[in-house]
Formats: C-alpha cells, sequence, structure tokens
C-alpha cells in the first residue's frame, strides 16, 4: 500500500468517527422515533427492537403540527426575504461608497445585536399588542427580520467587499451605473454569498425560540409587501469623434500624505500609440487610471479632444479600458461580455450582435462565442478583453499592463497582434508597461516615467540615441547601457575629450556648452556599439560568455574594475578568462554630466524623429 | 445615502424606542397583576435587582456560558476545519453529518439530550457508564451548568467549523505549495499558514457566537428551567422569570437595563478586536 493511500485511509477513518460522534444525537432521535413508547424508556437503552410508525401516525393525526409546521417556514422565509430586501442597497453603498462614518455604521449595527432580546422584550410586547401585531404570524415576520438585519447587511458587506474590484471599473468603464453595477454584476457575481446569508438567516429565525415563545402569532392572512425596484434610467452612447486628442496640464495625485504622480504635463495627439513606461511604482498605471476616471485627480486639468475632464464619469470620456486582469465578467458568456456596455446604453439587440460580431471576426474569436471566460486560455481571455473595448467604439483606448499575465510566447504575438489592431482600428491608445520591450516594439511615442514625473517623451528611436538623461539611457535598449567614469581633458566646439578612469582618452562629439575641463562625467557606451579588438579604449578580463546563436553576449570585468556587457557576433571566438580590448566609436557613445544630464550630441540620429505609421498616418 | 437609510433607520426604530421604554419602565413600579399601582419609583428596582442574589449569580453563569462554549467550538471547530478539508472517502456525505446539529431547533436539541442522552436512568451516556462499571449521574442536577454548555457547544460546533471550512478552502493554494517548498511540515503549517489565514474567520465566529451565548434561553428553559435553585440561570433567563412569571415589568426592565450594559460592556471589547479586521 503507497503513502499516500494509507494517509487518506486514516483520515478517512477518524473524520468519519468525528462526524458520526457528532451526528449520534441526532441519529439517536431518529432511531427513538421508531420506538414504542415502552421502548423509548426501556433500561438499558435498546439497540435492537421492533420499528413501528404509531408515533409518526400520532404526529399525522395531530392537525396543529402542520400548521406550526408552515408558520415557521412562512415566518423564517418571509423575514429573510424581507431582510434581503433592506440589507443589499444598505450593504452594497457602504461596501462601495465608502464614506467617513461606513465603519462606525457597520460597528453601531452589530451592536444593535448586542441589545439582549431580553432587555426590550417588554416594551416590543407591549408595542407590538398596541399596534395589533401581536398574535399574528406577520408580527414575528418583522420581529425576525429586524432581528437579523444586521447580520444580513454584515455579511453581505464581506461578501461583496470580495467581489474583484477591477470587474466593477470594466463595468463603470462600460457605462455602467450605480444601480446597473447591483443587478448586473455584484449580485450575480456574489450570488454563492447571497445564498449563504438567506441560508444562515433562514435558520437562524428557525431556530429562534425565544421571539415565539413570547409572542405566539397564528394567522396567516397578512399579505407580504412588494419591494419596489426602481427602473433604469435610459443614456445617452457615447459617439466616436473623428479627432481624439488628450492633453494634461500639471496633473497631480496624491494619495493621503503620498504624493504619487508630481505634476504631469503631457499631449497625446490623435491615432497615436502612446506608451507610458517605467520601473513599478514610478505612477504609470495611476496616470492611466487618472485619464481613464478612476482615480480623481488631486490638481492640474485634464482635456479629451479639448473639453476638461477632470470631473466627467468614466463612462462618458469615450474611453475603454483593458485590464490587467482581463476582469472578464466571470458569469457572462463571450458575447454577452463584449455586449454588456452596448446593453446598458440600451443598444438594440440587432446593433449589439452586429457590433460583437463584427469585433469578433477583428479578433478571430467567432467560434469561441458562446463560451464562459473560464474556458478560454490566457490569450484569449486577452483578445475578449480587448474586444469588449472594441464594440464600444473609443475616442482611446486604454491598457494597463495587457500583457503581463501571458507567457513569452504568446506575449510576442499578442504584441504584433495590438499594433496590427491599432493600424486597423486608427485609434488613439495609450499602453501602460514595465517592459521596455513592448514600448520600443508598439509605441509611436514613449513616456518614460519614474517616481511620479516624467523623464522624457519621444520616438522610440529618439530615446534610444538620445536619452535626456542616466535614468532613460540605461532603461531604455537591452541589455543595459554600460556606464564609464571619466574626466573632461579638452572641451572643444564640437567635441569633448575625456579621459576615462583608465587612461586611455575618447574625443565625444557632443556640444561642450555646460561642462569645463576638468569636470566628472560619465561615458554612456550600448553593448551593441563595443567592439571586440587587440588594442582597445578599455581592457579587462571576460566573465561569462552568453550564446545565443545569433549573437553573443560578453560580460567583462574592466581593468577599472567595472563591470560591462558587450554585444559581439554569433561567432566571435572569445571564450571566458579571454583578456579582451574593448573599441568604440565615437559618434554612438553618450556623455553624461555630473548631475546625470545627458550633453547634447552635435548631430541627430536621422531616423529619431521617425513615427512607425506608413500610408495611413493621419494628415 | 438614501440606499442606506431604510436599513438604517428601522433598526433606529428598533434598537433606541424600545430600550428607551426599557429604561423609562425600570424606574417605574408596573406589575401587570397590579396595573393599576403604577408610578415612579426611582431606583427602587434597581435596589431590588442588586440585592436579589440571582442577580451575580446569573451573570457569572452568562459569562460561564459564553466563555466555555467559545473556547470549545472555536478550538475544535479549528481542527475540524482542518480535518475535514482533507482529501478523504465519503467527504461530502461526512461534511453533512457534521453540519447537522446546526439545523436542530434548540429546543428539540435539548428535548434530545435531556431526554435520550443525559437522562440518569435510559440515557444513553448512564448506559455508556454502567457498562464500564461506572455510576450514572444525573447530568441536570448535579451539574447543571456544565450540561447546558455540552448542549450548546454541540449546537454551535459545526456553525464554527463550517465558517472556518469556508475560510481554509479560500486560502490561496500556491501559498500551501509556496510553505510546503519552503519545508514547512503539517504542524508548521498549521501554525504559520493556516491559523494566521483563520484569524478573521476565528473573529466573525467569536463575535457572531458571543452575541448568541449572550442570550442563551430556550436550551435552559427546556431542560433545567434556571435549576436547582439558581445553578444554571443566566440572565436571560432571571428576567424572563422577573418579566414572565413574577409579571414585575418594572424588575425585569431594570434587569434588561443591566442585560444591555453587560452585552455592550462585552461587545466593546468585541467590536475593538473585530473592527480592526473589517476593511471599510
Amino acid at each position: 500500500m503507497n503513502k499516500a493511500l494509507r494517509r487518506k485511509i486514516i483520515i478517512t477513518a477518524a473524520a468519519w468517527a468525528v462526524a458520526l460522534l457528532i451526528f449520534f444525537p441526532i441519529f439517536w432521535m431518529f432511531l427513538t422515533g421508531f420506538k414504542t413508547e415502552v421502548e423509548a424508556i426501556a433500561i438499558p437503552p435498546s439497540l435492537f427492537f421492533t420499528p413501528t410508525l404509531e408515533n409518526y401516525v400520532a404526529v399525522r393525526e395531530r392537525a396543529d403540527y402542520f400548521k406550526f409546521f408552515w408558520n415557521s417556514i412562512y415566518v423564517s422565509v418571509g423575514s429573510t426575504v424581507l431582510a434581503l430586501v433592506i440589507a443589499v442597497p444598505c450593504s452594497y453603498a457602504m461596501a462601495f461608497f465608502v464614506g467617513k462614518r461606513t465603519k462606525d455604521t457597520l460597528v453601531w449595527m452589530l451592536s444593535t445585536k448586542a441589545l439582549p432580546a431580553v432587555g426590550v422584550l417588554v416594551p416590543i410586547y407591549l408595542i407590538f399588542r398596541d399596534v395589533g401585531l401581536l398574535d399574528v404570524t406577520f408580527g414575528l415576520m418583522i420581529v425576525y427580520t429586524l432581528v437579523n438585519l444586521p447580520i444580513v447587511v454584515w455579511m453581505l458587506f464581506s461578501f461583496f467587499k470580495e467581489v474583484p474590484r477591477e470587474v466593477l471599473e470594466a463595468g463603470r468603464m462600460d457605462g455602467a451605473q450605480p444601480k446597473d453595477e447591483l443587478y448586473h454584476l455584484l449580485l450575480p457575481l456574489s450570488l454563492p454569498g447571497i445564498a449563504s446569508t438567506s441560508l444562515l438567516a433562514i435558520i437562524l429565525s428557525w431556530n429562534e425560540a425565544f421571539w415565539s415563545l413570547n409572542h405566539p402569532g397564528l394567522r396567516l392572512d397578512e399579505p407580504a409587501p412588494a419591494g419596489a425596484w426602481p427602473h433604469l434610467r435610459r443614456r445617452e452612447v457615447a459617439r466616436r469623434n473623428t479627432v481624439a486628442t488628450i492633453k494634461l496640464t500639471n496633473i497631480r495625485k496624491s494619495f493621503g500624505d503620498v504624493d504619487i504622480i508630481k505634476g504631469v504635463s503631457l499631449g497625446i495627439d490623435d491615432r497615436e500609440f502612446v506608451v507610458f513606461v517605467g520601473p513599478s511604482g514610478c505612477g504609470k498605471s495611476t496616470l492611466l487610471r487618472l485619464i481613464a476616471g478612476l482615480e480623481e485627480i488631486s490638481d492640474g486639468d485634464l482635456f479629451i479632444d479639448g473639453v476638461r475632464s477632470n470631473d466627467v464619469p468614466p463612462a462618458k470620456r469615450g474611453l475603454a479600458m483593458v485590464f490587467q486582469s482581463y476582469a472578464l465578467y466571470p458569469h457572462m458568456s463571450v458575447a454577452d461580455n463584449m455586449a454588456f456596455s452596448l446593453r446598458l446604453a440600451h443598444v438594440s439587440k440587432e446593433e449589439r450582435e452586429k457590433k460583437v460580431q463584427e469585433a469578433a471576426r477583428v479578433l478571430q474569436l467567432e467560434p469561441l462565442l458562446h463560451r464562459k471566460p473560464k474556458e478560454l486560455s490566457g490569450g484569449q481571455r486577452q483578445r475578449v478583453a480587448i474586444g469588449r473595448a472594441i464594440v464600444r467604439n473609443p475616442k482611446v483606448f486604454l491598457f494597463d499592463e495587457p500583457l503581463s499575465n501571458l507567457d513569452a510566447s504568446l506575449r510576442v504575438q499578442m504584441r504584433i497582434e495590438l499594433t496590427r489592431l491599432h493600424d486597423e482600428l486608427q485609434a488613439t491608445m495609450i499602453y501602460v508597461t514595465h517592459d521596455q520591450v513592448e514600448a520600443m516594439t508598439m509605441a509611436d511615442k514613449i513616456v518614460v516615467l519614474q517616481t511620479g514625473l516624467i523623464e522624457q517623451v519621444g520616438s522610440p528611436l529618439e530615446l534610444y540615441h538620445h536619452p535626456n538623461n542616466l535614468f532613460v539611457a540605461g532603461f531604455i535598449g537591452s541589455p543595459k547601457m554600460n556606464f564609464l567614469r571619466g574626466t573632461v581633458t579638452a572641451p572643444k566646439d564640437g567635441t569633448v575629450s575625456v579621459r576615462l578612469a583608465g587612461g586611455d582618452s575618447m574625443d565625444v562629439p557632443v556640444e561642450p556648452g555646460r561642462v569645463k575641463e576638468g569636470a566628472n562625467v560619465t561615458l554612456g557606451v550600448r553593448p551593441e556599439h563595443f567592439r571586440v579588438s587587440d588594442r582597445g579604449l578599455i581592457r579587462g578580463e571576460v566573465l561569462v560568455v552568453e550564446r545565443l546563436g545569433g549573437e553573443t553576449f560578453l560580460h567583462v570585468k574592466a581593468t577599472t574594475g567595472e563591470l560591462l556587457t558587450v554585444q559581439a557576433e554569433g561567432d566571435s571566438p572569445v571564450r571566458m578568462h579571454d583578456n579582451v580590448g574593448l573599441q568604440a566609436n565615437p559618434t554612438d557613445c553618450h556623455l553624461f554630466d555630473q548631475s546625470g544630464l545627458a550633453i547634447p550630441r552635435t548631430t541627430r540620429h536621422p531616423l529619431a524623429g521617425e513615427v512607425r505609421r506608413g500610408s495611413h498616418s493621419a494628415s | 445615502m438614501p440606499l442606506k437609510l431604510p436599513a438604517v433607520l428601522l433598526l433606529l426604530l428598533w434598537s433606541i424606542v424600545p430600550l428607551a421604554m426599557t429604561l423609562w419602565f425600570s424606574f417605574q413600579r408596573y406589575n401587570l397583576l397590579n396595573p393599576t399601582e403604577h408610578g415612579w419609583v426611582g431606583f427602587e428596582n434597581y435596589h431590588f435587582l442588586v440585592t436579589d442574589p440571582g442577580l451575580a449569580k446569573s451573570i457569572g453563569n452568562t459569562l460561564l456560558i459564553v466563555g466555555w462554549v467559545l473556547v470549545i467550538t472555536v478550538s475544535l471547530g479549528t481542527l475540524l476545519a482542518v480535518l475535514f478539508d482533507q482529501d478523504f472517502f465519503g467527504r461530502g456525505v461526512a461534511r453533512v453529518l457534521m453540519i447537522a446539529p446546526f439545523f436542530v431547533m434548540p429546543t428539540v436539541s435539548a428535548l434530545i439530550w435531556k431526554n435520550m442522552l443525559m437522562h440518569p436512568a435510559n440515557g444513553v451516556i448512564s448506559f455508556l457508564l454502567m457498562s464500564v462499571g461506572l455510576e450514572p449521574i444525573d447530568w441536570f442536577s448535579q451539574a447543571p451548568l456544565a450540561s447546558i454548555i455540552v448542549i450548546v457547544a454541540w449546537q454551535w460546533l459545526p456553525f464554527a467549523a463550517l465558517i472556518l471550512l469556508t475560510a481554509i478552502q479560500a486560502l490561496d493554494p500556491e501559498r500551501k505549495e509556496a510553505a510546503r517548498m519552503d519545508g514547512a511540515g503539517p504542524f508548521s503549517m498549521f501554525f504559520f499558514i493556516i491559523i494566521p489565514h483563520l484569524a478573521r474567520a476565528i473573529s466573525v465566529v467569536v463575535m457572531i457566537e458571543t452575541l448568541f451565548l449572550l442570550a442563551v434561553f430556550a436550551e435552559i428553559f427546556v431542560t433545567t428551567a434556571g435549576g436547582p435553585g439558581l445553578a444554571s440561570t443566566n440572565l436571560a433567563f432571571l428576567i424572563y422569570r422577573y418579566a414572565l412569571l413574577e409579571y414585575d415589568i418594572g424588575a425585569a426592565s431594570a434587569g434588561g437595563v443591566v442585560a444591555i450594559i453587560l452585552a455592550n460592556v462585552v461587545a466593546a471589547f468585541l467590536v475593538r478586536a473585530i473592527a480592526k479586521n473589517i476593511e471599510a
């Protein structure tokens, strides 16, 4: 017998022993139910006896038994429904529109539960007697409703809190009003929670003895109140404008005392693919959420198509957002997921189907339209999330790290699909990522952020060839740029001579303006711009050789102690522990002053101003 | 705010109005047997209550019931939750059997224990004791409070186990796997992963149970009727006796006020502990 099976058998024995022990009293009651009156009190208790049904016959003949039985059901179910009707809006409001006093309200509600029934029995008895509810079942139902209300509110609150926020935010971007959010998203999603809450409330009422002992009710003719459900309000559909521009002026965002965005100004042109990139915590996602309207802007102005939109609700900004976790509605099919925003906007069924079909065609989702999100692969879910954005025909698409949950090969494929999609839809897109490769490959314009501030804005090649500072230079390009310490020896017009720590000198073609002789500077050389040669600028020992086939990366420890990365040809003969010299073309080198700012190069790279778009590009 | 209004308003009415009335009655002479004799008596009801030896005894009993039942249900409930979370044969059925007592009305379960299990003559427990040669015990006269604690704990154990089991199931399996990769055995898993994860659920169980246990009534009513003497009278039963056996509304109200104060003292401690766990 293997170990796992033996363990399972031991656990089975233990668990069943415990379960039977706990269940025994109920089993014994069941058994006693089949005994005659004499056998039931026999000493010792008899396990073997002739079963009889006489007790059940006796119960059946007592008409009042069934009356009481139905009373119990009527009161416990009725009071639970009533409590739910009252509690759902309340819990919803507390879970999602958190105010200063939400917590206090919640605690206070619980504390009413701590009010012992015996403490208020007398007044309630007297009130109900005077109102005429004392001897009716409906009166008991009201009592149970109120007794259970705090627990129902509280449990629903906890379950509502569990619903992933991104799904609700996606709903808000789709134009869901609080009511739609409640009926179409929150209630279906927290159905298991509502079911267990109801079950608990029913059981508590069912088990309740105190109030019914002191509050006998037998009448069954009271009507149940009907809940009045509000109607959905009609809304306009956001129209796609022909032009979609976004302008941020000095946007700030702080959470409490912490400033996340410290004054960002940026213009985004029509049909541009803009990528916000930066290390985690740089504020790029917050910036996106400010544009989306999911966070409130603390200071500064946001203009969408020239209209100040700081206070426009998210669904009315004409934007669509694709979330990192996709935030698909787990209880809806692919088609329903995509059509949800249109349904909220009261678009006709035919129109809805047409748009969903259209989006499914673009994204090759047609065979999957009837599946549920959980039946899809990661890439397919990603495409549904994009489809949900497409059907809304938004002015601007917002993407929050949409590829970070996919594996590497799928990420490359989706990168190509997104670029193709941008070309096909001709829409403005804003894309947030921490991956500089995604930024370089997809962007028309990259915005590099660090600690809530923009470090540089420009085309991919501009950032590559003309980084503003050490941070951008190190962040853009893979592998990272190498930095070497040096001193300025001869600042001339058009070139600056730099003596490296190793002793060799190089004339770098940059504008000398800011640097004086003797100033400490940093020389930046990208790995791909180093050449291995015998008489190099720098010498060092090769520590590691990484052969990728097409190219070889050498990790070199320079004589000055700096660790350098060098990209060599695929068939470079260099081996570990070789001593090599490294050479670089001065026009490929970058120079940074002591504060880390780049000293501008004398010649601009011919492709630095290039945008990727070809024939489709906007006039 | 309009969404919250109905619930808040109803609860306000439900709690404040009777509370005020209870407070008012507690300063009145008000006996249903003698309704003409009616009027302000100051603190006479309270004086009667405080000098009644039953008060201290019943408060003590109330706290004993709450404390012991909590200790039993939470500790056993945690173990049960871990046990029933394992994969074993017939898990679904065993879980239902384990949870079953919660669905039995308190009055009925009290009757089962009183007449079929703990009965000194024909009860199963007596039978077992005698079959190993021990004297049978008359539970409800020799250990009335302990008997009630056993019955109540039996009823609430499934509730605790169920809530804790749900919480354990919500534990991210990846976290357990990570702990296993880190070399956690069953015991470290229990103490460093499962128990901290359960902290919130345990606080929920403690709070909900406390609110109900403070007012245990049916079990006492059915089994011992508070006796013998006052040995198993808790505050709820004491007030019930004043109000509905002696028809003394004034004294019952004064007792009610004391019960409210007691409940709030207990609740204040709990709520402070729980409030930390509610991410409002």
